[in-house]
């Protein structure tokens, strides 16, 4: 793949997906990257009192599919994220076998404005949804 | 026009966050803190979405002001 195309080549429809899950030492990684040392995230035992099976993946680490899609996965290098939004339905865990999808849902030539719609599964099940927007500079 | 000013001022309200923005048919860019680059694509992308219209980027940079872009709208509406 070139990684190099033209703004006509995002038709809406256009859809990309891809497998992904975070390990135990991704969850210690983006504790020291953000300083958010929560036991829901850290501590196994404290996420059982919790009623959870096992700590949960911090929300913001599931968000960098998002930039893994604007930064890496287009069909194309020229596109800047702008903006990201997210709702957590339920919770993922380490090792979790995710699923992370994306659909163009608007194009805007005035502006070389992309919107994505994104889902992050598991089992078909959604787990969190969003909207992921960039902007496309050649 | 003044139909269109009042279609309008929730959208930019929305996209500058301030509910006690106001603007008028000459309004511009020097006008408004915050209408950078980013926020004119954000303030473009949600006039589209509102009108359910496609601009081209020959006919956005062709507006000066708030007048003019209420302009473009109703002559693209009329087209339709």
């Amino acid at each position: 793949m070139s990684n190099v195309r033209t703004w006509n080549q995002y038709v809406e429809g256009l859809h990309i997906e891809w497998p992904f899950s975070f390990s135990i030492e991704n969850m210690k990684s983006f504790a020291k990257l953000s300083s958010d040392y929560n036991p829901i995230h850290t501590d196994a035992e404290f996420a059982k009192s919790k009623g959870f099976e096992l700590p949960i993946v911090y929300g913001l680490l599931l968000s960098s599919q998002m930039s893994r899609l604007i930064g890496q996965e287009l069909p194309d290098k020229n596109a800047i994220l702008t903006g990201i939004q997210m709702d957590f339905m339920l919770p993922c865990f380490p090792e979790d076998q995710l699923i992370f999808g994306a659909d163009l849902v608007n194009k805007s030539d005035a502006t070389y404005a992309l919107e994505f719609k994104s889902r992050i599964s598991r089992d078909g099940k959604t787990m969190c949804h969003g909207m992921v927007s960039a902007i496309w500079r050649p | 026009m003044t139909d269109m000013i009042e279609r309008l001022l929730p959208i930019f309200r929305n996209v500058f966050d301030d509910d006690n923005l106001v603007i008028n048919v000459s309004t511009t860019a020097k006008d408004l803190y915050g209408w950078d680059s980013l926020a004119h694509i954000r303030l473009i992308v949600a006039i589209e979405k509102s009108f359910g219209l496609r601009f081209s980027a020959a006919e956005i940079s062709n507006v000066k002001n708030v007048g003019q872009m209420a302009e473009l709208i109703l002559s693209k509406q009329a087209n339709v």
